[in-house]
């Protein structure tokens, strides 16, 4: 078992043909997606890579190969629009790659989402990993193993560093998520630690936070109250200056709230082993488990 | 909103108070908030004392940012000072208007002290902001029916410029009664989102270079996210959070890291390059730290723009280079060939690159 992307999982690439959108899409279906689908207006009917048949809309690709996720590539400008797309579509999961997205857009994509019951990753996210099942994104597929460790992180390389540390040291994962680094995102630490919790093959959670927001404080709370298995955690941006943008959207401290210092109190606080180096999670989840 | 005019010198803020008359208020223009605190904001009752006022104000700093324009507005006769704002609320993922009695002061410290003075309602942005929420706000504000409408309609505006500009905030500090019972907008500010300035070139035009750090600005234009602190550890990182955890990290084993800098995804030498010349013009720089993750970056694209950047300029501070993943081999051959040794472990670099640094100190 493992979390949102599985070897059910059929695949959309909204953006197939664009630079980054074929290139991952090639990498997505060597790790052995199933790719059944690709979308770019105008480019319906051709084929990419001579076998993944391309089509004008989503509602056409949905309707020929019975696809039910999606992954979108496309510039921000276009993203909340292909989001629509897809939701209406009636893909289930859809995620959002593409980087710079109008957090007012997000304002209006959250309720129709809502509403759709459709759940969004990201955006300005690098997307789901279920090692040796399926991968939808573009998280490097070497560096994982299979195994019962679940990650969840708003970041992307840092993730790549911790995920190396994990299967460097024999502790493979069941899915690793990284939720994005924008102040509104489809799916939060929450819903990511609810599904952990509920997946039988997910023994363990990391979870990999960074300053901006109160997720990781939402997120403390939740393990307090509902979940069982150890979770270790960390917090980047503990040197990071108040008032600035660190590279991603939602890492900002606004005033004085949002700082490391305060999320890594509420981790503890609710009994979740904190590192202080990326390094520690090894041996933090060695203890716990 | 009453009347205004800008000016950027003593004569024409003279000129204009006295064609305007009576009281006015000079305000300094700057991309800032906390004027009025900085002393930014005067009262002047004649046209002498407009004068007067503005040789003060132009050509001061504001944290940081020297004032070239003031406005000159007529004194409004002030007898209530209310708060309006509007937000995008990270928890309910909304836009959140707000408003409070206590207007002209920090609506932080007025949260903090007396969140009970301090009123807020959920936009569907789907509807905007509708009249019988934003007159719901406005009773709370006032008694008088006539300004309860008034100000709603102010409300409205404020919602409505705030989506049209792309704003993560919008606020008018204070909205007051005058005396002739008429409520006015007297200051307003916004935030523009960065993500929005890409379709809203009107708005991005309006970006005041001068506010901001140079080293930014190249860095910017180079398609880097670059950010400059005090210490003497420069890092250069892909991706933003590694990027925070490498600045930890030099915190961690007792250094203090030189600037926040993240190279991107998607790999290019020439941006390897700018990095490394934006790092080296900071005289506080002692050593320059590498951390990379490679996925879609690969390490070889890294390894070359190190090469070339090292070759091509004057370029002599001591570097420690941490890099693992993509093209990883390939990239310790091309360093190798160059006279660079490579690490893989991230821990090790950093305490190297710290070391270094406080020997050089």
């Amino acid at each position: 078992m493992s979390i949102f992307v599985d070897r059910d999982t059929k695949l959309v690439v909204q953006g197939i043909t664009g630079r980054d959108g074929s290139f991952h899409t090639s990498q997505m279906m060597e790790y052995g997606t199933q790719v059944v689908a690709g979308v770019t207006p105008g480019k319906g009917g051709q084929r990419f890579n001579r076998t993944v048949p391309v089509f004008d809309t989503v509602a056409d690709a949905v309707a020929e190969t019975g696809a039910n996720a999606s992954v979108i590539y496309v510039p921000a400008r276009f993203a909340s629009d292909a989001i629509y797309e897809a939701a209406d579509a009636g893909i289930e999961l859809i995620v959002c790659i593409s980087e710079g997205v109008p957090v007012l857009d997000m304002t209006r994509v959250i309720p129709f989402l809502r509403e759709k019951g459709t759940r969004l990753i990201g955006p300005n996210c690098p997307g789901a990993i279920s090692p040796g099942r399926s991968k939808v994104g573009i998280i490097p597929g070497p560096i994982c193993r299979e195994g019962k460790v679940g990650v969840v992180s708003r970041s992307g390389t840092l993730t790549y560093e911790i995920i190396h540390q994990l299967s460097e040291n024999g502790y493979g994962q069941s899915t690793c998520v990284g939720i994005g680094g924008d102040p509104i995102i489809g799916t939060n630490f929450v819903a990511c630690l609810a599904a952990f919790e509920a997946d039988p093959d997910t023994n363990a959670i990391v979870l990999i936070g960074e300053i901006g927001g109160t997720d990781e404080q939402q997120a403390a709370q939740y393990v307090a109250d509902f979940v069982t298995k150890p979770v270790v955690g960390f917090i980047a941006g503990q040197t990071a200056p108040p008032g600035r943008r660190m590279g991603h959207a939602g890492a900002i401290i606004s005033g004085s709230s949002g700082t490391a210092a305060e999320k890594m109190a509420a981790l503890e606080l609710a009994g979740i082993g904190v590192m202080k180096r990326p390094a520690d999670v090894v041996s933090l989840l060695k203890e716990r488990l | 909103m009453p009347d205004g005019d800008v000016a950027t010198t003593p004569d024409e803020v003279e000129t204009i108070a006295r064609v305007m008359g009576g009281a006015v208020v000079i305000k300094a223009q700057v991309h800032m908030g906390g004027r009025g605190k900085a002393g930014g904001v005067k009262l002047a009752e004649n046209a002498a004392e407009a004068r007067a006022a503005a040789e003060k104000i132009l050509g001061m700093t504001i944290n940081g940012l020297t004032v070239n324009k003031v406005l000159v507005a007529p004194a409004a006769k002030i007898t209530s000072e209310s708060y309006v704002g509007v937000i995008v609320d990270r928890e309910s993922q909304r836009p959140i208007i707000m408003v409070s009695p206590e207007g002209g002061v920090d609506i932080e410290e007025v949260a903090a002290k007396t969140p009970d003075k301090i009123f807020q309602l959920e936009i569907d942005p789907r509807f905007g902001l509708m009249s019988y929420q934003a007159m719901s706000l406005a009773f709370k504000l006032y008694d008088d029916v006539k300004q309860v409408r008034q100000a709603a309609v102010v409300m409205q505006r404020l919602y409505q410029a705030f989506v049209d500009a792309g704003g993560s905030l919008a606020e008018i500090n204070p909205l007051i009664t005058n005396d002739e019972g008429t409520v006015l907008a007297i200051d307003a500010k916004i935030s523009v989102d960065d993500n929005e300035l890409d379709r809203k070139p009107a708005i991005a035009g309006l970006r005041d270079l001068s506010a901001e750090v140079e080293s930014e600005i190249e860095a910017r234009e180079a398609g880097l996210s670059f950010i400059k602190l005090d210490g003497n550890v420069g890092c250069c990182v892909n991706g933003a959070g590694l990027a925070m955890a490498t600045m930890d990290l030099v915190k961690c084993y007792g250094g203090e890291p030189a600037n926040f800098l993240d190279i991107g995804g998607s790999s290019n030498p020439e941006k390897v390059v700018t990095a490394l010349k934006i790092i080296g013009a900071d005289p506080n720089v002692r050593s320059v730290l590498f951390n990379i993750f490679g996925g879609i970056t690969r390490c070889d694209d890294v390894a070359n723009g190190i090469v070339a950047a090292t070759s091509q300029t004057s370029f002599t501070l001591p570097l420690v280079i941490r890099l693992t993943g993509t093209n990883e081999k390939l990239a310790v051959q091309i360093l190798k060939e160059a006279g660079f040794s490579a690490l893989t472990d991230m821990d090790e670099a950093v305490e190297k690159a710290v070391q270094i640094a406080k020997e050089a100190a």
